[in-house]
Formats: C-alpha cells, structure tokens, sequence
C-alpha cells in the first residue's frame, strides 16, 4: 500500500476539542497544505500524523512494504520525517554528530551526511563545530537536513520556513519537489498563504 | 439486583455502628496488655489495613485499564480508590501507633513495621504529588497509572515481606489465622468491621464511577457544541 | 528514479541486536554530551566532597559506632547521586530534544542507554566519594568484598530507579528537582535501609552482621531486577504519548 490515510482523527487539549472527523488520503506525490489560526491545531494534527502524539481517536495508516503501519506503532519504526518547532538538535554536538547519531538509531549507517547538509545549504566546513554556535536559520537548516535521514516517504514540516531568509526557503522548495517527484508524499502547516498555493495538492484547514 | 444493593446500603449503617459500639461496649477487655481497655482498637485497626489493601488492588487494576483502553474515566476511578486507600492507610498507621502506645509504651519506636508501613504512606502521598506537577490531563492519566503500577510493586513487599522478614518485630503475628489468637468476640466485631468497611469503600467507588460518567458526558455535550470551532474543511487542488 | 524508503527495515530476528545497539548509541551521546559540559559529574563531585568534608568536620573528635558510620556514607551517596541522576531526561525535555529521540530511537533503548549513563555517574560518585570517607571516618574495620558488593548492589538498584522516575518527573510542567526528590525517595527507602544494614556488616566484626549483610545483598539484587525489570515494561507507556 502506497497512501497515507487518516481515519477520523480527533485531537483535544483537555476537555476542549481542537478538531475531530479529519479524515483524508494522500497519494504518492500528493503534498498536502494544512492551514488555519494560530492555535487552532495545526502542529498538533501533524504531531499525530508524525506519531508523536496519540489522538482521542483515530487511525493514521502509512505507506508500507509488508504489512500495515499504523501511529499504533512504535514512533521510531514509522516511515516519516518530521522537521518542527518544537524539536530541537543537540547543541552540545556537531551538525554532523547529530545527524550520525539520529541515523544511527534508526539503524542507518551509510548516511550520506554530507550531502544532506550541503543539500539545505550548510557549510561543511561549519559542520563539526557544536550546534550551540550556529544561527537560528542555520540550525533549522539542519533540522530539515536531518528529516530527510533515510529517505523516508512521508515528510512532515511543521512552519518550515519561518526562520529561513530567501536562499533556504528556495532550497527548501528544492527539497519539496524533489521529494513529491519521486513519488514521495509531504505535508507542511504554515502560514505564508502564498507559499502554501504555489505547490499544494490538497488543502485542509482547521477552524473557520 | 438493584434492590439487593439498596437494602444492603440501608443496612450499612446499622452494621458499622453495631461493630463500634461492639468494640467500645461489648468486647471483653485484652488479655495480657498494658491498658487492656485501649487494646480494644485491634477491632478497628485491622479492618483498616485490609480495606486499604482492598482498595490499593483495585486501583491498580483500574491503572492498568486505563493504560490499556485510555478511558480518562479509568483514571478517575483509580485515583478515587488510591485517594480512599491513603486514607484507610494513614487511619491504620494512627491506630496501630496508639495500640503500640498501650502496648508497648511509646507511639512510634522505628519497629520494622511501622518503618515499612511510613515509607508506604510516602510513596501514596508522591503519586498526588506526581499528578499536582502535570498540566495535560491525559499525561497525568498516563504517568499516574504508571505510577501507582511501578510503586505499588513495593506494597506487598512492605507489608508482608520486610515485616515479616526479621523475627524481632513488635507487630504480632497471624492473629487473624491462628487459632489461639483473638478469641470469638474479637473475630466476630472485626470480621464484622472489615465487612462495613468494604461496603462503605464499595459505595464510594461506585458514587466516584457515576461523577466519572456524569463529567465526561457533559464534556461530550459541550465537545458538540463547539463542534463549529473544530472543523475541518478539506480542498483538492487539480494542479 | 528512486523511491523513498518506507521505513526502517530490521532485518528478521535483529530487533533486540537493532535495540541494544541504539542503547549503546544512546549512552556513548550522553558521555560525550556530559564531557563537553561536564555538569552533572562536576556538581555532583563538588557536593559529595563538600559533604564529607563537613561532616567529618563536625564528627572527626566523636568515636562513632559502625552503624552511624554506615548511615551517613549512604546518605552521602544518596544525596550526591541524586542531584545528578535526573538530568538525564529533565536535560532532553529542556533542550527540546526529547521530541527528536522519540521520532528516532526504540522506547527501550532510551531507558537502558540512559540507564547505562546513570550507572556510570553512580559508579563515579562512589569512587570519589568512598575513599575519601573511609580516611576521614575510618571504621575499625574494612572487609573489602563485602563492602564493594554493598556499593555495587546498591548502586545498581539506585540507578535502576532512580532513571525510571525521571523520566516520570522530566515531564513536570516547573519544579522537577523538588519532585524528583519526593517520588524517587519513598520508593529507595527500602534499598537505602538494607544498603545501610549491609554496610554495618562491612564495618564491624559481629558476626550476625556478617550474616545479614550477605542475606542483605540478596535483597538489594532482588530490588535491581525488579525495578529494571518494571522499569522497562512501564517506560514505553512512560515515552510514548
């Protein structure tokens, strides 16, 4: 099976509800633009759809070889990338340490770490001095490299762009059609309503 | 069977009275005590400490339903049968520190027993602790039921196994079994207590599981009405 | 064109290897996380030295029986392990790491890896704290093997259950370190009385002290299994949202 599908997904912050009957298909090269107020539940639909969070209810079926993958699974084993604001690098190690390290828990180890890193625009050279020295746009640079470890199918960016200036927006526009080219599936939250027309397929908003 | 439960719920008070004023009134005084009127609280001290015992399981096992389903209604019910086991708890401690007073003295002398059974009241206090620290209700459900699982491990351990693992301990042993323990009077008023006991704690588990239901669907209701504010409109592009 | 990969691949029969060797990942990043900022190791030292110090200070002019002699190395060593043991998870939580482990690692690679490191610090602590208090409170006698075991043991169940309630507490919204404290101590209460009880029997001669140490270290292997042992079957609830 090659979709990614979410069945009646619900999500509440205590009793409050933030949205419930999400239900949608996504098929390979579809990228999907979730929109809405801030706070209405954006980062929190893609958390689920990530595995990070556990819904009130629902179901998230991924893409899979052999076997159907669900978010019941556990989170390490799901074929997503995830890149958001909530996540951070380790400061304390190089670019190129961390990436080694996250790959490495996956079981990865012939990473092509360098190419990811000079794919988002990182200057390699920078690459082995501790993450605590670099700039916020420079560091989101390297969460987006580090959500594409393993090629994984389904990628999931939450607010990309926000901290980038214009060459890491473009190259991460490169990444996006790169991705959905090869029959990758993507699923962004932002607010930049322009960017978000430019290459979506498909476009959820939650709230009013 | 609703009328079974009614008439044994009219019947409750009558029985605990009856086991209190047994215990003041009708029992003989002890045997071989210091204050042989005040040893009496035995009656009261063990039905305690089984009740608690009673009520500890029984929070688990909602725990451990709640860790499987996610019903926050299981949370709700663990923590009310963890809460009525503390208090059963601390009411045990109490009672076994002023039998200890008559029989032996002194309220508190570091006996084993007591030792093991005051560690046991800390880790029920550090659950609430643990839950007062969580802002996200289902977090809370989550790390309190993974809390009582991982500390209750240590509640057989403390009040059989340490207790009994040395044989110079106050506390006396296998009274309840034993046939030259307590003698009739003793048994019957305590047996008796243990009896109202769990029916008081099986009551309040029961009024705790019906305030569970009630909140829980007002919260639906409300869920509905702003169901406005949740949804969610998806748009397929044709590229 | 290649497609993207849908998903780790184990290969059959590798999980536990795939486990293990994430877990070991997992503790050589906290070591070199740990030797690049040198926190935990360093105010941890700094705490056990200061109070040996002071309390040798207040107690050297005393003769003190083995048993407050072995009370007080305890709660050296508990207090000075404790203030370090936490970070493990308080310190992912709050540099918003946690999040990224999570996407990456297996549930139970997280806890033995950290585990691992935990172990480590309490091993380090010994070290520096226990020779420098058998020289400043020197009990009338040592048995060497004894009292290794008793550290070893009781190092072990203190890290064991140490780690598994900060991952509970890291989560805490404010005031870890004091809740740390609150729900990790009842439950080493009973570890902390029969480490104690053994190490009497290390510093003196009286035979039923022997007797009960050794009986004592069966317990305090026990309490390791078990807690590792819940540890590891609760921390995927504990991990996992």
């Amino acid at each position: 099976m090659d979709v990614l599908e979410a069945d009646e997904i619900a999500m509440a912050y205590g009793p409050r509800v933030l949205f419930q009957n999400v239900s949608f298909t996504l098929k390979p090269g579809d990228s999907l633009i979730v929109t809405g107020r801030n706070g209405a539940g954006k980062s929190s639909l893609l958390k689920v759809l990530a595995g990070l969070s556990r819904p009130v209810s629902g179901t998230v079926r991924y893409p899979s070889d052999a076997g159907a993958v669900t978010n019941a699974d556990p989170t390490d084993e799901l074929p997503v990338g995830y890149c958001g604001p909530d996540i951070n690098v380790y400061d304390e190690l190089s670019a190129s340490e961390n990436m080694v390290f996250f790959a490495g828990l996956r079981g990865l180890t012939d990473v092509p770490v360098g190419d990811l890193i000079t794919q988002l625009g990182l200057d390699t050279r920078r690459s082995s001095e501790p993450v605590s020295s670099y700039s916020t746009g420079m560091r989101q640079r390297l969460k987006l490299a580090l959500s594409l470890v393993g090629s994984p199918c389904v990628l999931i960016w939450d607010e990309p762009t926000a901290t980038l200036d214009s060459s890491g927006r473009k190259l991460a526009e490169d990444v996006i059609s790169s991705h959905t080219s090869k029959g990758g599936i993507f699923i962004i939250a932002t607010n930049d309503d322009d960017e978000a027309e430019r290459w979506g397929t498909k476009k959820l908003r939650i709230g009013p | 069977m609703s009328g079974v439960i009614k008439v044994f719920k009219l019947l409750l008070l009558p029985l605990i009275a009856a086991t209190i004023v047994a215990g003041f009134l009708w029992l003989p005084p002890a045997q071989n005590f210091l204050n042989p009127g005040l040893a009496r609280i035995v009656v009261f001290h063990v039905p305690c400490s089984i009740v608690a015992t009673i009520a500890s399981i029984v929070a688990t096992w909602h725990a451990i339903r709640y860790l499987r389903k996610r019903s926050l209604i299981d949370d709700f019910k663990a923590q009310a049968s963890f809460t009525f086991a503390l208090l059963l708890w601390v009411l045990t401690t109490v009672t076994g520190a002023i039998f200890a007073r008559v029989q032996w003295g002194a309220y508190w002398s570091w006996d084993i027993k007591q030792s093991a059974i005051l560690i046991l009241l800390m880790i029920f206090a550090a659950y609430f602790a643990l839950r007062a620290a969580i802002d996200d209700e289902r977090k809370r459900a989550t790390l309190g039921s993974v809390y009582i699982l991982f500390a209750l491990i240590a509640v057989p351990y403390l009040t059989l196994a340490l207790p009994n693992s040395t044989p110079d301990t106050l506390h006396p042993k296998g009274t309840l079994t034993t046939s030259d323990g307590l003698i009739f009077q003793y048994k019957i008023t305590l047996w008796a207590g243990v009896l109202g006991l769990t029916g008081v704690y099986a009551w309040t588990a029961q009024l705790a599981g019906a305030v569970a239901r009630l909140e829980f669907a007002r919260r639906r209701q409300t869920g509905a009405a702003h169901s406005q504010a949740a949804q969610v409109t998806i748009v397929e592009k044709v590229l | 064109m290649m497609k993207p990969s849908v998903g780790v691949r184990k290969s059959s029969g590798s999980g536990l290897r795939h486990t293990l060797h994430a877990a070991g990942l997992i503790f050589k990043k906290e070591l070199r996380v740990e030797f690049r900022t040198r926190y935990a190791l360093g105010s941890v030292s700094l705490f056990s030295l200061t109070t040996v110090v002071a309390v040798s200070g207040a107690l050297s002019s005393q003769t003190l029986h083995s048993d407050v002699k072995a009370a007080l190395l305890w709660v050296v060593l508990l207090f000075a392990a404790m203030s370090g043991l936490a970070r493990v998870f308080v310190r992912e939580v709050e540099a918003g790491t946690s999040d990224a482990l999570k996407l990456y690692a297996p549930a139970a690679s997280v806890y033995a890896g950290k585990l691992l490191f935990n172990l480590a610090l309490v091993a380090a602590v010994e070290l520096i704290t226990v020779p420098l208090y058998l020289i400043v409170l020197p009990p009338q006698v040592i048995h060497p093997g004894l009292l290794i075991s008793v550290l070893a043991l009781g190092g072990l169940g203190l890290s064991s259950a140490a780690t598994f309630v900060a991952s509970l507490i890291a989560q805490a919204k404010s005031g870890k370190s004091a809740l740390f404290f609150t729900v990790a101590f009842p439950v080493l209460m009973p570890l902390l009385l029969v480490a104690v009880k053994s190490t009497v029997g290390a510093f003196d001669s009286v035979p039923t002290h022997q007797s009960e140490a050794v009986s004592g270290m069966a317990v305090l292997a026990c309490y390791s299994v078990v807690t590792t042992t819940a540890a590891l079957l609760l921390f995927e609830y504990v991990w996992r949202d």
